[in-house]
C-alpha cells in the first residue's frame, strides 16, 4: 500500500500533467477508471484556463482569444496555483504569456497585460477616508519631511516604455477604433481602484516616482529625494498638496520632535 | 448578527455568488439563509464590504473550498488564518469543508479530489480537523463528496470513515443529498443505505445541487453523473431528499449552483420548492411513527 502522500503525489501528476499510468492500479471505478480521474483533469484544466481567460479580456482583445487560451493551457501545467482564492491566479502570466513564441516579438504585451491584472485587483478595493487637506496645512513645516504617508489600498503604480494606459482606455471604452497606434514612449501610469471605480491617469515622471516612493513607506522627505533625482524642477510641496487633494492617503505617521 | 437557523421554514437557503450580491442587498428576498464560498471573497474587499452588510440582515453559512483537510502536506495555515479573519467579520451560523483534498506540496489542484478511505487517512484527517475546530473555535460541518473514482486501497466505506470521523474529532456532517445520488450512480452503491447508515444525530445542514450525465469512457454504453452545480436540482435528488428528511428530520437545507447562473428569481424559486419536498418527507416521518424536530418545519 503507498502512503497517502505518494498516492497523492501520483494522483497530482495525473492531474496536472497527464500521467495516468502509475496511478492507474491504484484507482476503482467503472471498467476502466483512467477515464473517471480524467473527468478531475479535465476540470482542472477547464477551470483554470476559464479563470485566466475571465482575468486577461482585454488582453485576450489584443492578441485573439485563441492565443490567450492556448498560452493559458500551457501555464496551468507550468505553473499550478499557489494560491487559494482563484483572483489571486495569473499573477505571472503577464510575463509567460509575453515569453511565448510568437508573442515575444509584441513588446509591450507584457505590461499591458500586467497593466489588466493590476486594474483587476484594485477595482475590487475598498477605499478609506481620506486625509483632508487640512491636514497639510496644520503641519509644521520643519517636521513635515519626516511624515509617512500611507496610500489607499487601491492605489499601484506602474512603468511602461509604450502608450499602454491610451491602449486600455480604447478597450475600456468599450468603442475601439479602425486603427489604434501604440507609441513607443514611456509612461509613468497610477491605478486608483475603489468599490468597482477606476480611474487610470499618466504622470509627471517626478510625480510618479515621488508617489511611488510614497507607497514604498518612504518619509516625504525621501520621496521628494527620489523625485527631484529624476526631475530637478520638481516641486515637493505641490505635489503633496495635489496628492492628499485627490484622496490618495488616508494616514500618517509623523515622527516626534 | 443572526446565531441560528431555523431547520427549513420557508424553503431551502441558496448559495450566494458574487453577481447576486447587489440585487441582494437591494431587493432582501425572502431567503431564510445564504451560504458563501470565502475564497470567492478573500481577495475582493469591496465584495465583502457587501456581504457584511447582507450578515446583518441574513443568517450567513460559510463553506471553505480551500481548507484542505485531506492533504498529506498539511493543512495551510496561512489561507486558515485568512479565512479565520473572515469567519470573524461574518459571524456565520455555519461553518463547513469537503471531506476530500485540494493541494499537495504548494500546489492548489482547484478541485475537490478523492481519498482513500484508510486508518492512515483517518489519522491524518482526525489530526487535521482538530487543527481547523481549534483555529475556529466551533465545529467543523464536513461534507461528503461527489465520487466519480475511488481507491483499490480503501478498507472502508464512506458512512463508515465518516462515522469515525465524527467519534473522534466532534465535527459535524453536511450532508450532500445529490452527492450521494451521483456517487451511488457512478461508484455503483446503494443511495438508501448509504444515507440509512450515516451517523444522524450529526448531520447539520442538507446540500442539493445540479449535476450533467455524460457518457461514461469508463464503463462503455454507461454513463457518469458530473458534479457541475450549473443546473436545477435533479428529480432523483428531490426524491432522495425526501428520503433523507424522512430518515433525519428538517434540517437547513442549501441550493448550490456556481455555473450557468440564472437570475435570483429562478433560483428562490427552486429553494422553495425545499418546502414542499421536506414537508413530504416530514409527513412520511410522522406516518411512519417517527418523532421530534420534524415538528419544526410545520409551524
Amino acid at each position: 500500500m503507498l502512503s497517502l502522500d505518494d498516492l497523492q503525489t501520483l494522483v497530482r501528476r495525473a492531474v496536472i500533467d497527464s500521467e495516468v499510468a502509475d496511478v492507474a492500479p491504484r484507482l476503482v471505478g467503472g471498467m476502466d477508471p483512467r477515464h473517471r480521474l480524467a473527468i478531475h483533469r479535465r476540470h482542472y484544466h477547464a477551470s483554470l484556463i476559464e479563470t485566466l481567460r475571465g482575468r486577461f479580456p482585454a488582453t485576450a482583445w489584443l492578441i485573439g482569444d485563441a492565443a490567450v487560451t492556448t498560452a493559458a493551457a500551457a501555464f496551468v501545467i507550468a505553473h499550478p496555483p499557489r494560491v487559494f482564492c482563484m483572483a489571486e491566479f495569473g499573477e505571472t502570466f503577464p510575463e509567460y504569456l509575453a515569453s511565448r513564441p510568437g508573442l515575444d516579438s509584441v513588446p509591450y504585451l507584457a505590461s499591458f497585460a500586467q497593466l489588466e491584472w493590476l486594474i483587476g485587483r484594485v477595482s475590487v478595493s475598498v477605499s478609506a477616508p481620506a486625509l483632508g487637506l487640512e491636514w497639510v496645512s496644520q503641519q509644521d513645516p520643519e517636521r513635515l519631511g519626516s511624515a509617512t504617508l500611507r496610500l489607499q489600498p487601491g492605489v499601484v503604480y506602474l512603468r511602461s516604455d509604450w502608450t499602454i494606459d491610451a491602449l486600455m482606455r480604447v478597450f475600456l471604452s468599450g468603442a475601439p477604433p479602425a486603427q489604434f497606434t501604440i507609441e513607443p514612449t514611456p509612461r509613468w501610469i497610477e491605478v486608483h481602484g475603489n468599490r468597482g471605480d477606476l480611474r487610470l491617469q499618466s504622470l509627471a515622471v517626478g510625480a510618479w516616482h515621488f508617489r511611488r516612493a510614497l507607497d514604498e513607506g518612504l518619509t516625504v522627505e525621501g520621496a521628494a529625494e527620489a523625485a527631484i533625482g529624476v526631475d530637478a524642477g520638481f516641486d515637493p510641496g505641490a505635489a503633496l498638496v495635489h496628492l492628499i487633494a485627490e484622496g490618495l492617503a488616508y494616514r500618517v505617521t509623523v515622527c516626534p520632535p | 448578527m443572526h446565531t441560528s437557523l431555523n431547520p427549513i421554514d420557508s424553503g431551502a437557503g441558496l448559495g450566494l455568488r458574487l453577481p447576486h450580491l447587489a440585487e441582494v442587498m437591494a431587493t432582501r428576498p425572502r431567503v431564510p439563509f445564504f451560504e458563501v464560498h470565502p475564497e470567492s471573497f478573500l481577495a475582493n474587499p469591496h465584495a465583502t464590504e457587501l456581504l457584511v452588510q447582507i450578515a446583518e440582515h441574513y443568517p450567513i453559512s460559510v463553506h471553505t473550498v480551500g481548507v484542505s483537510v485531506g492533504s498529506a502536506s498539511g493543512v495551510d495555515h496561512t489561507h486558515l488564518r485568512r479565512v479565520k479573519r473572515f469567519v470573524d467579520r461574518i459571524n456565520p451560523v455555519l461553518l463547513s469543508g469537503h471531506l476530500a483534498w485540494s493541494t499537495h506540496a504548494g500546489a492548489y489542484l482547484n478541485d475537490l479530489l478523492p481519498l482513500p478511505y484508510t486508518e492512515e487517512s483517518l489519522t491524518l484527517l482526525t489530526r487535521h480537523i482538530r487543527e481547523v475546530q481549534d483555529v475556529f473555535g466551533r465545529p467543523y460541518l464536513l461534507e461528503n463528496p461527489s465520487s466519480y473514482v475511488g481507491y483499490t486501497d480503501s478498507t472502508m466505506h464512506e458512512p463508515e470513515f465518516l462515522t469515525e470521523l465524527v467519534a473522534r474529532t466532534g465535527c459535524l456532517l453536511l450532508c450532500d443529498v445529490s452527492n450521494i445520488h451521483l456517487s451511488a450512480h457512478n461508484m455503483g452503491f446503494d443511495a438508501h443505505a448509504y444515507l440509512r447508515a450515516l451517523p444522524w444525530s450529526s448531520v447539520g445542514e442538507l446540500h442539493l445541487g445540479g449535476f450533467e450525465v455524460e457518457s461514461d469512457d469508463a464503463t462503455p454504453g454507461g454513463t457518469v453523473l458530473v458534479d457541475t452545480h450549473g443546473t436545477v436540482v435533479d428529480e432523483s435528488s428531490w426524491a432522495l431528499y425526501e428520503y433523507a428528511v424522512e430518515r433525519l428530520g428538517s434540517q437547513p437545507t442549501l441550493i448550490e449552483r456556481d455555473n450557468d447562473l440564472p437570475g435570483l428569481d429562478a433560483l428562490i424559486a427552486e429553494a422553495h420548492r425545499a418546502r414542499h419536498h421536506a414537508g413530504v418527507g416530514t409527513r412520511a416521518a410522522e406516518h411512519a411513527g417517527l418523532p421530534k424536530a420534524f415538528d419544526v418545519i410545520t409551524r
